[in-house]
């Protein structure tokens, strides 16, 4: 424990473990805008980390579990740079491979999916996905 | 989230408030698909108490929209600047009728 406070107090990264469900979704989005804006991001900041992380969150409640399951969110603010890293244990899925949407293809020529991560890349400077010990980490960064 | 459906001058206007995302936009479907099959004319949708959108938000407007092409069209008004971000983005924008 004493450990793991230091590590915290020298990486200046806050973990929060979340039960991923419908019921809980927005609390989740709430949580990570809060933590955003208290490390004095702009409210466009927030605003697009709060989007780019529904639609992870989302991702993962409709393709990593089936009935809900956890997550855990690694939140750090270094020089002005706001990381957000998102880790499951539900089923792996690299998000980023998925094809990108052709933004200008008729609407009925179109796909249903991949708008979701295309958003993602759109809205923040990075986004990473890799697969650890058994988890998907998908991580966003976003300068403000 | 909250939508009230209302007329307005003959056009049957339908006013969400809130997000609408991965878990509210089943709701906003379902409400403003019911308003779409029963008006005979343009169908609005006021987003002015409408804070983000995402893409199942899309989604939902993409088939509403598809349904309003054989009636009396799609309208969108009181679109915010993060609302607008999600449809300029992702190219959708450009194919609705935004006022």
């Amino acid at each position: 424990m004493l450990l793991f406070l230091i590590d915290k107090a020298v990486s200046g990264i806050d973990s929060r473990t979340f039960f991923l469900d419908e019921s809980s979704f927005e609390s989740v989005t709430e949580y990570i805008a809060g933590v955003c804006a208290a490390a004095g991001c702009d409210e466009d900041t927030v605003a697009h980390i709060t989007i780019a992380s529904s639609e992870i969150l989302a991702n993962i409640d409709s393709y990593a579990y089936k009935n809900g399951g956890e997550v855990e969110i690694l939140t750090q603010c270094h020089d002005r740079r706001m990381t957000i890293t998102f880790k499951d244990s539900g089923l792996a899925f690299n998000p980023l491979q998925v094809e990108e949407p052709d933004v200008n293809a008729p609407l009925s020529a179109r796909p249903i999916g991949g708008l979701g991560i295309f958003i993602v890349r759109n809205l923040v400077n990075d986004v990473r996905y890799t697969y650890e010990n058994r988890q998907n980490v998908l991580t966003i960064e976003m300068d403000f | 989230m909250t939508i009230k459906t209302y007329e307005e001058n003959g056009t049957t206007v339908v006013a969400p408030e809130g997000k609408i995302d991965h878990v509210t936009a089943a709701e906003f479907l379902n409400k403003t698909t019911e308003a779409a099959e029963a008006c005979s004319n343009s169908l609005m949708i006021d987003m002015a108490g409408v804070e983000y959108i995402s893409s199942a938000a899309l989604r939902a407007i993409l088939q509403i929209n598809s349904i309003m092409e054989k009636r009396g069209g799609l309208i969108l008004k009181n679109v915010n600047n993060k609302v607008m971000e999600i449809l300029r983005i992702t190219g959708i924008g450009k194919y609705l009728d935004i006022r």
